[in-house]
């Protein structure tokens, strides 16, 4: 070739004088290159690259089931005869997958897959810290439900990971699993979390009295631990915020009726305990003979003025809370509201432990006697 | 100068630096490349391109230069005038495979995985496939997230000869983009130990085994700066590794390899 420009098979410049060809590359200005970055994120992001994804996953299924490398190789299987082996196989991946999913992400990480998830994970933990954070909310429910759905994507994304399910399945029937498996998912984490609930013995309850002492004002949220009726310790203590069936006062022929019908659940004080005689004047209460603090031991709207001698008997409990019209006939509303107030051991559910919302608020609750 | 030397027969051979009268080496385009591959090993992409382009000024028909250009534009994430330009080389040199991979993984870093996919098979098609094509092949791949990918990148090294200590690093910086760290892990090392005076090799061992919280990454990156002092991404590394929190030191252990 001496004496030529260009190799004369493919075209290859083999000498060329200096400044015949332009030899500077054009450059992108700085401020373009942020948008480009973007651009691209957005594409690998878009709807239309997932569904490109899809497409060539089932194309290459396709490709395998028609090229008869479906099965695992070494495998021997007769056309049409169900190899038990590989559906028992299947099963145990898919339940060892599910049980290590217990932990969101455990299952990818010892598979070395956990780069896939983590997003998942993160978002998960994120959820479950608002759900916890706002229990008793419905913010704090609606993450604690996404909480759910994520740990379900999580444990499902685990299963069709495995690889029985790459080989054998579809795109299209993996994403059916996976749908399947975050419905029925999301209904055992409900049941699991309600039975985790009831087994830590937590509940939330709105204050219906306004304690200075305790920093507790009417409407506060406050997280309450249950008591059972059966403890043989006394776990109920005079001062204590307690969560009870709150119940409507019926005064039907003037008599006091106290059980009317069941309205709701509202945290009210402790004021007395079985056996306690109790006094109301317009001081407020004395218990045994002896006055209580009216800023620990404040007397609701509806008994001020009011003058009353009670003596509690087994099983009774004195509790003071704001009534809202939760009474019926007007005549003996004064004795009513008195009497009212007694309740029996069955009828206090939980006992205030914190106060748990608005969040400025939030502590544990001190006990005053 | 000899037409025959830019004819290409396989080894990488380093081209002799002419030398003037006093012993200063001449401003050839040999000198040039030789310049732009050590800014490169240095990790200064924009002075590696400026002399990429000088060194096409002195002959335009140095195929290095040209490949060099396009290189440093993907390196500099200029992928759209990476493309254009490799266009441009194309036209001086038809079907040059290397021009080929180029162009595809400036399709990869783009996104157009089936473009990127056509290039590199265009590239394997051709005569004598070099680190650089079976390295592209193996990022279209790994994009893909094809189990095969790791066969090419030992292709790769092998089809090295004598620049397997370029091809180690660029193996392992495939490998590393792709997130694939442990594997990297292995090519970085040995990239380092065979290119000591390298900043860029020493950066992207330290990002790797950043990457998998390897305790040894302080005194990796602190190398990398002893090489080329403020360097801004070996400064950024370290302090991003300096100040990981708990989620990133939990994800460096699931990185790791496991043995068995």
């Amino acid at each position: 070739m001496p004496g030529q420009a260009a190799c004369f098979r493919c075209g290859s410049l083999l000498e060329a004088k200096a400044g015949a060809v332009e030899v500077h590359p054009p450059r992108a200005p700085g401020w373009k290159k942020p948008f480009r970055w973007a651009a691209r994120r957005m594409r690998h992001l878009s709807a239309a690259r997932a569904a490109e994804r899809l497409a060539q996953r089932a194309a290459d299924r396709t490709a395998a089931v028609t090229f008869g490398r479906a099965h695992l190789p070494g495998l021997p299987r007769a056309a049409g005869v169900p190899y038990w082996g590989e559906l028992w196989r299947a099963l145990r991946d898919a339940a060892v997958a599910l049980a290590l999913s217990i932990v969101p992400g455990l299952a990818h990480a010892v598979r070395h897959q956990f780069g896939a998830i983590y997003l998942y994970v993160i978002s998960w933990f994120v959820s479950l810290a608002l759900g916890i954070l706002f229990f008793g909310r419905s913010l704090g429910s609606a993450s604690m439900a996404s909480a759910f759905v994520l740990h379900a994507w999580i444990a499902m994304d685990a299963v069709v990971l495995t690889k029985q399910f790459k080989e054998k399945m579809t795109a299209l029937a993996r994403m059916g699993w996976r749908l399947f498996g975050i419905a029925f998912g999301v209904f055992l984490l409900y049941e699991a979390t309600a039975y985790i609930q009831g087994a830590i013995g937590l509940t939330v309850g709105d204050a219906g009295i306004a304690v200075p002492a305790l920093r507790v004002e009417l409407g506060d949220t406050l997280l309450c631990r249950f008591v059972p009726e059966d403890a043989e310790t006394p776990q109920l203590k005079r001062g204590d915020l307690v969560l009870i069936h709150a119940h409507a006062l019926l005064s039907g022929d003037g008599r006091t009726q106290f059980r009317g019908g069941y309205v709701g659940e509202t945290v009210g004080q402790l004021v007395a305990l079985p056996g306690d005689q109790l006094a109301l004047t317009k001081d407020g209460f004395a218990v045994n003979g002896r006055a209580l603090d009216s800023r620990r031991f404040p007397v609701p709207a509806s008994l001020r003025g009011q003058t009353a001698y009670l003596r509690l008997g087994n099983g009774e409990y004195f509790v003071t809370m704001e009534w809202a019209g939760h009474y019926e006939g007007a005549a003996a509303a004064a004795q009513v509201t008195v009497r009212g107030c007694v309740y029996e051991r069955q009828d206090v559910l939980a006992r205030g432990w914190m106060r748990w919302y608005p969040l400025r608020r939030r502590g544990l609750l001190e006990e005053l006697e | 100068m000899s037409r025959f030397e830019n004819l290409e027969f396989g080894d990488a051979k380093p081209r002799p630096i002419r030398t003037g009268a006093d012993g200063t080496p001449v401003r050839s385009a040999g000198y040039f490349l030789e310049q732009a591959e050590k800014l490169y090993l240095a990790g200064d992409f924009e002075l590696a391109l400026r002399n990429y382009s000088r060194a096409l000024e002195q002959n335009a028909a140095e195929y290095e230069g040209w490949f060099g250009q396009v290189r440093m534009l993907i390196e500099l994430g200029e992928y759209e005038e990476a493309l254009l330009w490799a266009d441009k080389a194309l036209e001086l040199f038809p079907e040059h495979p290397d021009l080929l991979a180029s162009k595809s993984v400036a399709s990869t870093r783009t996104g157009d995985l089936e473009e990127a996919m056509a290039y590199t098979d265009n590239a394997l098609s051709q005569r004598g496939a070099t680190p650089y094509v079976w390295l592209a092949r193996a990022e279209a791949l790994l994009k893909r997230g094809s189990a095969t990918a790791t066969h090419c990148v030992s292709n790769a090294v092998a089809a090295a000869g004598n620049a397997a200590p370029r091809a180690e690093l660029e193996a392992g910086r495939t490998l590393l983009r792709a997130g694939h760290c442990a594997p990297a892990l292995g090519y970085l090392r040995k990239a380092v130990g065979f290119l000591p005076g390298s900043a860029l090799a020493w950066l992207e061992l330290g990002r790797c085994q950043a990457a998998l919280g390897f305790p040894e990454t302080a005194m990796t990156l602190s190398q990398c700066l002893t090489l080329r002092p403020n360097w801004r991404p070996a400064q950024v590394a370290l302090d991003r590794f300096q100040r990981r929190g708990l989620i990133s030191r939990v994800q460096s252990f699931l990185r790791r390899p496991r043995r068995g």
